[in-house]
């Protein structure tokens, strides 16, 4: 609990959910929160320091060129409205309107996800059309070539748990697709960041990435790719991509934690979520009609999380149930509930205490006990 | 000789599941003998379509039901019904809808392909697929957000294709449906327990008969007799080309008596028996997993757990072997290599199992 919590009298929130929007995404090193915090005592040629933002974000990715955004929904918005205008200026003040540009952004429909708000509407946000190929369960290169034509902006690549997680073409046959049709591709990886190798190895001309999921940093988007696309992206700031920048105090921010994800050992940093998911596990085994089990991410990040899958027959209460008795009360405990429906649901350890995962631990095993409780009795 | 030789085609071992491209289910010998004796009989084929139908949804615990070449017939059928009624004009003017309500309302996450494009079918009958919401997530607002003068129906698709997460339940789409009047079709082709579906308060669920019922190529759609009737009707319309005969008729009417009088738990016994030894056979060499039906069927399945790049190669491997074995693909980007009972016969499982120690000794 810190002094802004009594202040104005806000709950503590234990997140156990990964890196959520809602509920504050990460937690900062004290460097990060330390190169904000002075960011906002001076002034700044802000043109430069974009540019050597740029610079560190292409230093660390690997890419071209890169820059930064108010967050990774701004950088897809964005990003589309770079592969519509490209460097004409009177191009960027026209947007929304699309009058007499490409604008056709093809995106596989199992990609066509929704993040908090609507994926789509970030891309039509910048005036573009989105043009969905395929079903959700299965999108065939002949579908996506079909699609692609002389009014194609973008083609568009999500990587994400949110997304179909079989059956669509993969990202370096995607990518390798839209080029023969010279097509430029989006990749929308906003949570991937310890995947940035791969990423730009695929080839894709534009990658969007979060600065405060895995990153830790503050709210903020990477865009990064080929240059005269990223400097297209910039150059929305002069247009709609106005309401959509970072502060001096977000890119400072973001710099340091950029600079100190350079210097961390991925295989270590790794090895400490795994272990403390095992810590959680073995608290949590034991329970009546809670099979747990530890599992790493799916997508590719090198997290480990804890599964509870709920058995409501024995457990006398189904997944949701249990997930929203974690939250009430304080602190409030925030699991990362997307499969409940299918009677399961994660515990991720990454930016939580020893202290809080034991307090969690209690928490579900007073909660599963009141509940088999009301069984016997 | 052999009939498969003689037309040179290949005998399979189906691990993969009731799927349409490897011949979906073996019949009974019941079943058979009742298609010959069809084949070999005068009837008129109105009035047998008719009694079969009537005698299939008192089987089946629904009003009325109409019987086509397949789930994908049944379902083009439900949504030119819910267009048409059985206005013998509009019947005949589809897919032009001549103005009238033809938006079929389809979570995001249901559009699916299951061979071909579920919204490719609603399209022949006339129908305007609206997805709503988001492939991850669909909530009650964006049903009610959606729903309008031009609405004809909304298509629920029960099915391990959908995205199985963040989907309205059928329950609530059917509760917020019912308020709206506006009616319910189900796609539940492969689903086994149908009666949970026809007693759901859908207006009309269209059923594969070759699938779980175990029947010949067929489709059921059972539900309103209204809106059965009026699928019937479209016999003079789109439902012409999707006309089955008399030997069809006769066999899924033998199949579905026999299903609804099943032994369930010793086929279930049955099923985890052959996992159980398949899961024992693979686990000398590679690491494996009991996987659950992904769409909440009573199905398990014996899973091999490896990369994408190793479960890709393993499901060619098997494919190319003879007898070719064909598992279920459905999770290999995920290296995932599946193998389901159900269609299993003797010996099978020794051979798969031979077949998969070979890939991993190589």
């Amino acid at each position: 609990m810190s002094s802004l919590h009594e202040k104005y009298n806000l709950t503590p929130v234990i997140n156990l959910s990964g890196p959520l929007t809602m509920y504050g995404t990460s937690i900062s090193s004290e460097g990060v929160a330390m190169a904000a915090a002075e960011g906002l005592r001076h002034h700044w040629d802000m043109d430069e320091l974009f540019a050597c933002a740029g610079k560190l974000v292409a230093e660390w990715s690997g890419a071209e060129a890169g820059t930064l955004t108010a967050c990774s929904a701004a950088g897809v918005t964005l990003t589309v409205a770079a592969c519509m205008t490209g460097a004409n200026i009177g191009s960027v003040y026209q947007l929304p309107d699309v009058s007499g540009m490409k604008h056709e952004v093809v995106i596989q429909k199992g990609h066509v996800v929704n993040f908090g708000a609507p994926l789509e509407q970030m891309i039509r946000l910048a005036g573009a059309t989105v043009r969905e190929v395929g079903t959700v369960n299965k999108t065939t290169t002949a579908q996506i070539e079909h699609a692609l034509g002389p009014n194609t902006a973008a083609a568009m690549f999500v990587v994400s748990h949110h997304t179909s997680q079989f059956g669509f073409v993969q990202l370096n046959e995607f990518v390798a697709l839209c080029h023969r049709y010279d097509v430029p591709v989006i990749v929308d990886a906003a949570a991937q960041d310890h995947q940035i190798d791969r990423l730009v190895a695929s080839g894709a001309d534009l990658i969007v990435l979060s600065v405060q999921k895995y990153l830790s940093g503050p709210t903020g988007g990477i865009v990064c790719g080929r240059r005269d696309l990223v400097d297209a992206v910039y150059l929305q700031n002069q247009g709609i991509g106005r309401g959509m920048k970072i502060g001096k105090e977000g890119v400072f921010g973001t710099m340091v934690c950029i600079e100190e994800r350079m210097s961390t050992d991925l295989a270590t940093w790794s090895f400490e979520q795994r272990c403390k998911a095992e810590f959680l596990a073995d608290k949590l085994t034991g329970l009546p009609g809670i099979a747990i089990s530890t599992v790493l991410d799916k997508v590719g990040q090198p997290v480990t999380r804890v599964r509870l899958e709920v058995d409501p027959a024995r457990a006398n209460l189904n997944a949701a149930e249990l997930c929203a008795q974690l939250q009430q009360g304080s602190p409030s405990i925030k699991p990362r509930a997307h499969h409940t429906d299918e009677g399961w649901f994660y515990l991720e350890p990454n930016h939580v205490t020893e202290a809080e995962l034991t307090l969690t631990a209690d928490r579900i095993h007073a909660i599963v006990q009141s509940a088999v409780g009301v069984v016997v009795g | 000789m052999d009939l498969l030789e003689q037309l040179e085609v290949q005998r399979v071992i189906n691990a993969s599941g009731r799927m349409t491209a490897l011949g979906v289910s073996t019949l009974d010998e019941d079943v058979i003998a009742a298609m010959a004796l069809a084949a070999r009989s005068y009837v008129d084929i109105d009035q047998l379509q008719r009694q079969v139908g009537a005698k299939i949804a008192q089987l089946i615990g629904a009003e009325d039901a109409m019987i086509t070449t397949g789930a994908a017939a049944g379902v083009a059928l439900m949504v030119a019904a819910s267009i048409t009624g059985a206005d013998l004009t509009r019947i005949q003017a589809l897919p032009d809808t001549m103005g009238y309500p033809n938006t079929i309302l389809i979570q995001a996450g249901h559009q699916v392909s299951y061979g071909a494009d579920i919204t490719q079918l609603i399209r022949i009958a006339g129908g305007r697929p609206h997805p709503i919401g988001s492939v991850n997530s669909v909530s009650e607002a964006h049903l009610t957000g959606a729903i309008g003068s031009n609405v004809a129906a909304f298509l629920f698709v029960q099915s391990h294709h959908t995205v199985q997460k963040g989907m309205l339940s059928l329950k609530q789409v059917i509760s917020l449906c019912q308020t709206h009047n506006v009616p319910v079709l189900i796609d539940a082709a492969a689903e086994e327990d149908l009666v949970r579906f026809t007693g759901s308060g859908a207006d009309l669920v269209a059923f594969s008969g070759g699938k779980a019922i175990g029947g010949p190529t067929t489709g059921i759609v059972a539900g309103r007799r209204d809106l059965v009737e009026a699928c019937r009707a479209q016999n003079a319309g789109i439902g012409r080309p999707m006309k089955i005969g008399k030997e069809a008729l006769v066999g899924l009417y033998t199949a579905t008596a026999k299903y609804m009088q099943r032994d369930v738990e010793a086929e279930q016994a049955r099923c985890t028996q052959l996992v159980d030894e398949m899961l024992a056979g693979f686990n000398q060499v590679v690491k494996t997993e009991r996987l659950v039906d992904e769409a909440g069927r009573r199905i398990e399945r014996a899973g091999v757990v490896i990369d994408a790049g190793k479960a890709a190669e393993l499901v060619a491997f098997l494919r190319k072997g003879n007898p070719p074995i064909y598992p279920r693909t459905h999770l290999v980007n995920l290296g995932i290599v599946a193998f389901d009972p159900r269609p299993l016969g003797d010996g099978d499982v020794a051979v798969i199992i031979e077949r998969v120690h070979a890939f991993f000794a190589r």
